[in-house]
């Protein structure tokens, strides 16, 4: 039952943290896709730093800005009272912050395989930018951005290091698949283990299988 | 028109319904205290504080990790209110920069070495001394480098004049856990290790034990953290923790107990 | 009637540079020209994806674009409608939404979805979905792409190469649409093709362009 709960609440803060993390990736992933802006390549670059760093290292300078002497996190101390660092929000964040860069490369590159012409043209039928995007863009990137949400959810689903940092191994309030097996592992509980594997290599398969049913083109299709 | 909406509002429903389940999810339990503890003493504490609660209806909730990350989280305003360490220096770091209550420092709980050998094996050594024979061809260690219980086993095989005999054959791993793995898997003949990790294992069997007055001591000192908001509330459990019944739990996970003084 | 005035027009495109001076006037204007002899620069010009460099072009009275004051109209404020030479529809919409795509922002006495079909001979395809859009012959996609320009409700068609690739069949078949949609709507065009038969067919006056250089007006 504890097995079961632990996946619930650790799929549920994949899918907030995917869901709060996609607009501002599908945004960026636009922007480094279309446009070119001064210090373009240094943004590009800080944005890919947690998937490169080692997630506890992340996690460390999450700490820094969220815990509560860091600046985002003695703010919202003082304004609202509430913790972020050692809370489920903070299991959220990690997982959101780990995600962005697979999100945003995935964005990216959906962007880049649209056609420009495609765009033109609406263009030339009297749709703005905006409309350009929501209507052709964004439509024609979908599947790209569709498998790289599910890429993003498969990291935030199985991560680690950044999460432990960030939000500690609260049972019941912050332990997640990955902290559990962890802390199983310490205790050399395998019976215990087992299940939480199983859940784990069910799920990975499934988010494996689903996307390439997402990336595989419909019959036809171009 | 009517796909785009559906698929709109298929995305909606899945936010709602990640919102919904991550409430269900996670319970807030106000007025409860934090204590920080090594990921090796999750069982023990967990039943402590099972304990704890029935007695005083008061509740504990616990974070699990290594000690060092406890350690540097605690340094960054992590709001625990107890530390319990599973090393000595990392509570001494944080005693440094002032962040826990020196007063309410104590010496909880001590281990002790052991060397193991698989389950069933053939090994007969019986003797420190009996590491260097031929029977073992590679020793596991937690990396003696860094990782405490390979520290303290070095620590000793050193005292013991035995040290310069077996460094070539020791085979560092993570962390005591990968010591062990490493002689069920059959990498290493024997390893050593700390006692509480080798009675957990039913895969391997105690060759010798370290005695308490030839080894390091391997303390795991506990304390109050300074910025606790419920320094009384930790105190509590903290007194607790060091009473009878409290120490009889975790003698039963084969922690060793410092004598009264 | 499209009366349009170039004033000393440079496009560069890496070696390659573009001239146009002079007036283009007519109800329907054919322009011929090698491949690679800039057309489709030109009409990329006129439509607006391609800022010139220098000079000025104007469209009746309107400034479209005048390099010298940094004046610029982005495409979707020119009303000019383009069928570009692979005639691209939108892999992610059926026939009907494709057709509909610009016509919410069409002015009022803009051709309706109910004229331009017959006219185009678009019933048989209305029904397709998007899976169907693959099955399209060429000349259908054509079709569809110039019902889609006219419903956005533009002043003058730009017709990239209609022809290009096409078989006999299809030919004379687009060709009798384009002289219905003359018929009924009165829309002039500029209708790029390197047969003069074409030309000639569907034209009221042609120009060419040779190395960059537009010539014949």
């Amino acid at each position: 039952m504890d097995t079961l709960r632990i996946f619930v609440f650790t799929a549920s803060c994949a899918v907030v943290a995917v869901l709060l993390a996609l607009p501002a990736a599908t945004g960026l992933g636009w922007l480094l896709a279309r446009k070119n802006w001064p210090g373009k390549a240094l943004f590009e670059t800080m944005t890919t730093l947690p998937l490169v760093l080692p997630p506890v290292a992340t996690g460390l300078i999450l700490l820094d800005a969220l815990g509560r002497r860091g600046w985002i996190g003695a703010w919202v101390w003082s304004c609202f009272g509430a913790d972020i660092a050692f809370t489920e929000k903070a299991v959220v964040v990690a997982m959101g912050v780990m995600a962005f860069p697979l999100l945003a490369g995935s964005a990216r590159a959906a962007f880049e395989e649209v056609p420009r012409r495609q765009e033109d043209l609406a263009r030339t039928l009297g749709l703005s930018e905006a409309q350009v995007f929501r209507r052709v863009s964004l439509p024609l990137a979908r599947r790209g951005l569709l498998s790289g949400a599910l890429l993003g959810y498969a990291r935030a689903l199985g991560e680690f290091g950044a999460t432990i940092t960030l939000a500690g191994a609260i049972p019941g309030r912050t332990e997640t698949l990955a902290s559990a097996i962890y802390s199983r592992l310490q205790l050399g509980q395998d019976d215990s283990i087992l299940p939480l594997l199983l859940l784990s290599l069910a799920a990975a398969f499934c988010l494996v299988w689903v996307s390439q049913q997402w990336l595989r083109p419909p019959r036809g299709a171009r | 028109m009517s796909t785009d909406f559906a698929r709109r509002s298929k995305g909606f429903r899945a936010f709602a319904l990640g919102l919904g389940l991550l409430s269900l999810a996670a319970p807030l339990r106000a007025g409860s205290i934090l204590v920080f503890a090594a990921a090796s003493m999750s069982d023990a504490l967990k039943s402590a504080g099972a304990a704890y609660e029935k007695r005083t209806g008061e509740t504990v909730e616990f974070s699990f990790a290594a000690s060092n990350l406890l350690a540097v989280q605690i340094s960054k305003g992590a709001p625990a209110d107890v530390f319990l360490s599973a090393d000595d220096k990392q509570m001494d770091l944080l005693a440094a920069q002032g962040l826990i209550n020196k007063a309410t420092r104590r010496e909880l709980l001590s281990n002790s070495l052991v060397a193991v050998g698989l389950a069933g094996g053939p090994l007969s050594v019986s003797s420190a001394a009996g590491l260097a024979s031929p029977e073992i061809a590679h020793l596991a260690l937690a990396d003696p480098r860094a990782v405490p219980a390979g520290v303290y086993a070095k620590k000793y095989l050193e005292a013991q004049g035995l040290w310069d005999a077996l460094a070539a054959k020791v085979l560092p791993t993570g962390n005591v856990r990968g010591a062990l793995e490493a002689v069920v898997s059959g990498n290493a003949d024997a390893a050593m290790v700390y006692k509480t990790d080798a009675l957990i294992s039913k895969k391997v069997r105690i060759l010798f034990e370290v005695p308490v007055k030839e080894g390091p001591r391997i303390d795991y000192p506990i304390a109050v953290v300074a910025a606790s908001a419920q320094p009384k509330e930790a105190g509590r459990f903290l007194d607790f923790l060091a009473s009878k019944p409290g120490l009889a739990l975790f003698k039963g996970y084969g922690f060793l107990v410092p004598a009264a003084p | 009637m499209i009366r349009l005035d170039f004033e000393g027009v440079r496009v560069r495109q890496g070696a390659f540079t573009l001239r146009v001076d002079g007036r283009l006037g007519a109800g329907t204007l054919g322009l011929s020209g090698k491949s690679g002899s800039g057309k489709t620069t030109f009409l990329e010009l006129l439509v607006g994806l391609r800022p010139p460099d220098q000079g000025s072009v104007r469209l009746g009275g309107r400034v479209l674009d005048d390099a010298a004051q940094g004046l610029h109209v982005a495409p979707r404020k020119r009303k000019i409608g383009y069928v570009g030479q692979d005639a691209d529809l939108f892999p992610h919409l059926d026939v009907r939404r494709n057709l509909l795509f610009g016509a919410a922002r069409a002015s009022a006495g803009a051709p309706a979805l109910g004229s331009v079909v017959p006219a185009l001979g678009l019933e048989g395809l209305l029904g397709r979905g998007v899976q169907g859009l693959s099955g399209l012959s060429g000349g259908e996609r054509r079709r569809v792409a110039l019902g889609r320009a006219l419903l956005s409700g533009p002043e003058f068609l730009v017709l990239d190469e209609p022809f290009g690739g096409l078989d006999a069949r299809a030919r004379s078949l687009l060709r009798d649409s384009l002289k219905q949609l003359h018929r009924r709507f009165r829309i002039p065009w500029i209708l790029v093709s390197h047969d003069p038969a074409d030309l000639r067919g569907l034209c009221e006056k042609t120009f060419s362009i040779r190395g960059g250089i537009v010539s014949g007006i």
